[in-house]
């Protein structure tokens, strides 16, 4: 273990303030086009989880899933003693050639219960080798030559959700286990996730008066935000932490990552409608020592990652979570002695009862190889990320292109997919919209509402009393008030509305002066 | 870069909402990689009737090139002027080791005679192992939080923080004391011979696999981990400013082959069996002697060929790499191309000294633009062990080394839950630093920290630690006796940009709770001062401002 402390536990204890009403926003998904070969999950998609396990360093895609009947394998690797004998290999059954390194010995049940997809030798064009610089471009979504700070999913939440951070919902959209938020969480202009480590502390909100038109202005602005989003979010977690305190399944002791995927267990089952997790694994820079390191490694994930998805299994939630492993690249198919050093191409698994499961693509061809000896990538790791929003997520192109990812990119059949379109049941039973205060309003005034549930497309109206439409804003689940202001507005009645579908709620206002 | 407000229906409007889901304050949160916010350039700043040196500028220099600067030297700095202050700043002081010297220092024992680790001989050697690295943390975080007025600690971490390597790895503290050492001598010395003498530093050579990147007869074992991380992290960067690359992978290849043969020497005082020495050692049979094609320059090139030619066919880009970090530790997180660019001359026209671009960037008007003060994210150094130094506070666990186990390291754990621990960057970039520093995860833990010790709530075995005495530390104020100056005396002492009149007055209310100004009697026992201050700062620590320096 090369890093000290690569994820950190859900605070189990602290404030709790339970969160009735969820998130996210749900938007009308649209059936799948007629002859698309992946077909989207619509309708049922709307509450989908995707945990991304990222393996920091580089893990070593020939060791984790093993050519074991090809020679080339063993001439590049028997000398430095880090190849695997093929005895001691775990075959998978509908494969002649592959088998998973002995450490992932308890992926294999969830492989044969066509729960694990491996899509083989993903990479990118023009592989870096930099460490940082490659992490940068996966974690981005970009291509190899273009430096860019934001993230494939944040892309894709801003525009899914326009009015944040100006409105947050009750649960955070995406969390990082860690101490800071990584590329893929960053959009164009905000932080579209948060992240999260042991505190069960709340800080009060922050000030409101204005900042300085300085950097040191802009900075406070920025952790004012931050303020604000931990007062929020961190509660709405602990909450759900605390609501649901046990775990259905034995999770396997000293493994870190159990410990994470415990926590997060837990507070999906609670409800929480977080749509991504991050966890990042440090490690897989294996230039020496590969042989012990990996074995730890993949003994650690893959113990974690059965306990997680036999907890989901119990739960009952297990439909709607996948884990997706990503890592900055391969390593090369010729060892250096002890180890290996930086390569391209290598395997990443999709998890998950809702994935078709099997090997995607080919086998590595170990003596088609570029750079200092680097298996050619085949699959671009963008259609992996195309494939999660449009199959799981229930994506359309056009919110994958050109926002979330720079191109069109093809995706693979990864995830299930369901003819059957099950309509979203939605319940406006408890929807109500009240009385604006005050009223006569002046300068500005409030409207409260009700009922507003997760997976509800609601949209408040102000209109003229000759029905001009005046303001015309989605209010998000859990949101209890609108405010407006009304100086510009001139005196005489309004109506406002709040519509969620078919059903519709309708109030007048005075204003005065 | 204000946002489309759906409730704005007149052409302005202040947030009418106490409503917070409703009322946003955020800014962009994304940076940009570089920014320009002010005209002011590298030209000497020279105090004028309208922009005097005040508290605010020896505060803000005192502040960059330290951690954590108490009032009275922030005073004092005002009284000896900016000249005196820099001076000071930039001369280095002798450290002190005497609390680690039993082992630092002395050859490193590697492995036991017996290697049987359920042995008690293997057992202790492995005590003392871990012992070291705390030892090693604790005496750093201490030097941090006992420094003298002077620029070395936040430089040590910030040269750490680009040479970065992980005890972890490198295993032994014996090699990061080692380490600290170089960089402590280097920290305002000649950049290309810093790098020459940490590329065959143990420890880097350890962390990099440097050790085991050799040619024996056919025994091959060129490893590339020293060869990328030199070009890509500690020299020249992956791309110039135009995003050209600045080296290949073939440049990667070949300079590992040149940089091989290196190895850390056999003690010569004790069994050469069981112990290393301090130093490395070139062994030419380990050396690939092949000729190396290297940035298009080809030779039989040894580690220190590589280095010159990075330097001279790569200058503009290494002087630039290298002043952007030096800006973003000192000025603000987002450079100003102009200044850094500025900045990379006056290092190059230097034969690479660090020490005249330090002290022509403080001493700038750029440096002492309002732009930048208060502008940086503090770190877990500069929050914790920054406050430990400003407050006074005593009884630190961790700065006492000569006990061990969990109940000594509070500080380190607290330090760990919000990114930093010295010996312990995430990885060989080092830490990201910036707006990292303060997220949803940290921020709450970061004043947690200082709500609890002021609270008095920090209490290892029946003991308050981080102890503080409020009303010491408030008679170190000129106007103790005057509740409103003392409000903002303390709170200019320990906030970089002064609190807007709501925050003010908010402070003076924290401090009075609820007495009236003229009632403020500090000596008197029975209005229990004490509470007030505490009071007072527990209001200071939860202000944005606070998180800034």
């Amino acid at each position: 273990m090369k890093r000290r402390s690569f994820l950190q536990k859900v605070a189990a204890t602290g404030i709790v303030l339970p969160m009735a009403l969820g998130f996210p926003r749900v938007r009308a998904f649209a059936k799948a086009p007629e002859g698309s070969p992946f077909a989207r999950i619509t309708a049922a998609n709307k509450d989908r989880i995707l945990i991304i396990l990222r393996l920091a360093g580089g893990n070593d895609g020939l060791n984790t899933v093993i050519p074991y009947t090809n020679q080339d394998y063993y001439t590049a690797r028997a000398e430095g003693e880090i190849a695997i004998p093929a005895n001691e290999v775990i075959k998978l059954p509908d494969s002649s050639t592959l088998g998973l390194h002995p450490s992932l010995a308890p992926l294999l049940e969830l492989y044969n219960e066509k729960k694990m997809a491996i899509i083989q030798n993903v990479g990118y064009a023009n592989q870096n080798l930099s460490h940082f610089r490659s992490t940068d471009i996966w974690l981005s979504g970009s291509d190899a030559d273009v430096y860019s700070n934001s993230g494939w999913f944040a892309k894709y939440l801003e525009q899914q959700y326009p009015d944040y951070p100006a409105t947050l919902p009750t649960d955070p959209f995406a969390i990082e286990l860690g101490t800071y938020l990584s590329t893929t969480l960053i959009g164009n202009n905000y932080y579209m996730g948060v992240a999260v480590g042991t505190s069960d502390f709340i800080p009060g909100l922050p000030n409101t008066d204005p900042t300085a038109s300085t950097h040191a202005g802009d900075e406070e602005a920025y952790v004012r935000e931050i303020i604000r989003q931990t007062n929020i979010f961190i509660n709405s977690i602990v909450a759900a932490g605390l609501k649901q305190t046990t775990n259905k399944v034995t999770y396997p002791l000293n493994n870190q990552l159990a410990d994470g995927l415990k926590a997060i267990s837990r507070i999906i089952a609670a409800g929480l409608t977080t749509q991504m997790y991050i966890i990042n694994i440090g490690g897989y820079d294996t230039h020496s020592d590969q042989l012990n390191g990996q074995n730890n490694l993949h003994k650690m994930l893959a113990d974690a990652v059965l306990a997680f998805q036999r907890d989901m299994e119990a739960f009952g939630t297990d439909k709607k979570v996948s884990i997706m492993t990503i890592s900055e690249f391969g390593r090369r198919v010729i060892s250096n002695g002890t180890g290996t050093d930086h390569g391209s191409a290598a395997p990443m698994f999709v998890i998950g009862s809702g994935v078709k499961g099997g090997i995607i693509g080919s086998d590595p061809v170990l003596t088609d190889v570029e750079g200092p000896g680097n298996l050619k990538m085949k699959v671009d790791f963008r259609q992996l990320y195309a494939s999660v929003l449009g199959q799981w997520y229930g994506a359309s192109e056009a919110e994958i292109t050109p926002n979330a990812l720079p191109r069109h990119f093809e995706q693979l059949p990864i995830f299930q997919t369901t003819t059957a379109v099950n309509e979203f049941e939605t319940d406006t039973s408890l929807l109500t919209l009240g009385q604006n205060y005050p009223n006569p309003a002046q300068t500005q005034t409030t409207i409260p509402m009700e009922g507003i549930l997760s997976g509800m497309d609601a949209q408040f109206t102000l209109s003229s009393i000759d029905g001009r439409e005046i303001v015309s804003q989605t209010v998000m689940p859990g949101q209890k008030t609108v405010t407006l202001d009304t100086r510009a507005l001139p005196i005489g009645t309004y109506i406002y509305s709040l519509k969620v579908g078919k059903s519709k709620r309708t109030q007048t206002m005075v204003i005065e002066r | 870069m204000k946002r489309r407000n759906f409730l704005v229906l007149g052409a302005h409007v202040d947030s009418p909402s106490d409503n917070a889901t409703m009322v946003s304050s955020a800014r962009r949160q994304v940076v940009p990689e570089f920014a320009t916010r002010t005209e002011a350039g590298l030209e000497p700043y020279t105090p004028t009737g309208a922009n005097p040196w005040d508290y605010s500028k020896a505060a803000h220099l005192l502040r960059r090139c330290m951690i954590g600067p108490k009032d009275s030297e922030i005073r004092k700095a005002v009284t000896d002027g900016i000249d005196a202050t820099v001076k000071q700043l930039l001369t280095l002081t002798p450290l002190s080791f005497d609390e680690i010297k039993s082992w630092a220092g002395t050859d490193v024992q590697y492995r036991p005679p017996n290697n049987d680790m359920d042995s008690d001989e293997y057992k202790a050697w492995q005590t003392a192992l871990f012992t070291r690295r705390e030892q090693l943390v604790k005496w750093w975080l201490k030097n941090i939080g006992t420094s003298p007025v002077c620029i070395q600690e936040r430089l040590v971490i910030m040269w750490h923080n680009h040479f970065a390597n992980e005890i972890n790895t490198v295993n032994f503290a014996d090699y990061m004391f080692v380490q600290n050492l170089q960089f402590h001598k280097y920290c305002l010395g000649n950049f290309k011979l810093f790098v020459k003498d940490i590329t065959k530093d143990p420890s880097m050579l350890i962390y990099l696999d440097g050790i085991k990147n050799f040619k024996v007869n056919k025994n091959n074992q060129i490893n590339e981990n020293y060869a990328r991380e030199l070009q890509e992290l500690f020299t020249c960067g992956v791309v110039d400013w135009n995003n050209n690359p600045n080296y290949t992978q073939a440049d990667v290849s070949e300079a590992a082959k040149a940089l091989s043969g290196w190895t850390i020497t056999p003690s010569t005082t004790k069994d050469p069996k069981y112990y290393f020495g301090l130093t490395s050692v070139f062994i030419e049979s380990r050396w690939d002697s092949s000729d190396k094609t290297f940035m298009n320059k080809k030779g039989p090139w040894k580690a220190d060929d590589i280095v010159d030619i990075i330097f001279s066919e790569r200058a503009d880009q290494v002087a630039k790499f290298i002043c952007t970090k030096i800006y973003k530790e000192l000025v603000y997180d987002v450079p100003d191309k102009v200044i850094v660019e500025a900045m990379a001359n006056t290092l190059k026209s230097n034969n690479w000294e660090i020490k005249p671009v330090i002290d022509q960037l403080i001493r700038s008007e750029h440096f002492f633009d309002a732009t930048n003060i208060g502008a940086k994210d503090k770190s877990p150094i500069d929050f914790m062990v920054g406050a430990i130094r400003t407050l006074g506070l005593t009884s630190v666990p961790d700065f006492n080394l000569g006990v061990s186990g969990r109940n000594t390291q509070e500080l380190m754990n607290r330090m760990q839950a919000i990114g930093q621990v010295p010996c312990f960057p995430p990885n060989v970039k080092g830490w990201p630093g910036g707006r990292t520093w303060v997220s949803t995860s940290t921020l709450p833990l970061r004043q947690k920290f200082l709500l609890d010790v002021l609270d008095e709530k920090v209490v290892i075995q029946k003991t308050i630690m981080y102890k503080f005495d409020a009303i010491a530390f408030a008679k170190t104020f000129p106007s103790y006796n005057d509740a409103e100056k003392l409000t903002q005396e303390i709170s200019q002492a320990l906030l970089n940009v002064a609190p807007s009149k709501q925050e003010s007055a908010a402070l003076l209310e924290a401090l009075l709770q609820g007495a009236k100004s003229y009632e403020w009697k500090i000596d008197d026992p029975t209005f229990q001062a004490d509470k007030h201050i505490r009071n007072l700062l527990k209001s200071i620590v939860q202000l944005a401002k606070h998180e800034l320096f």
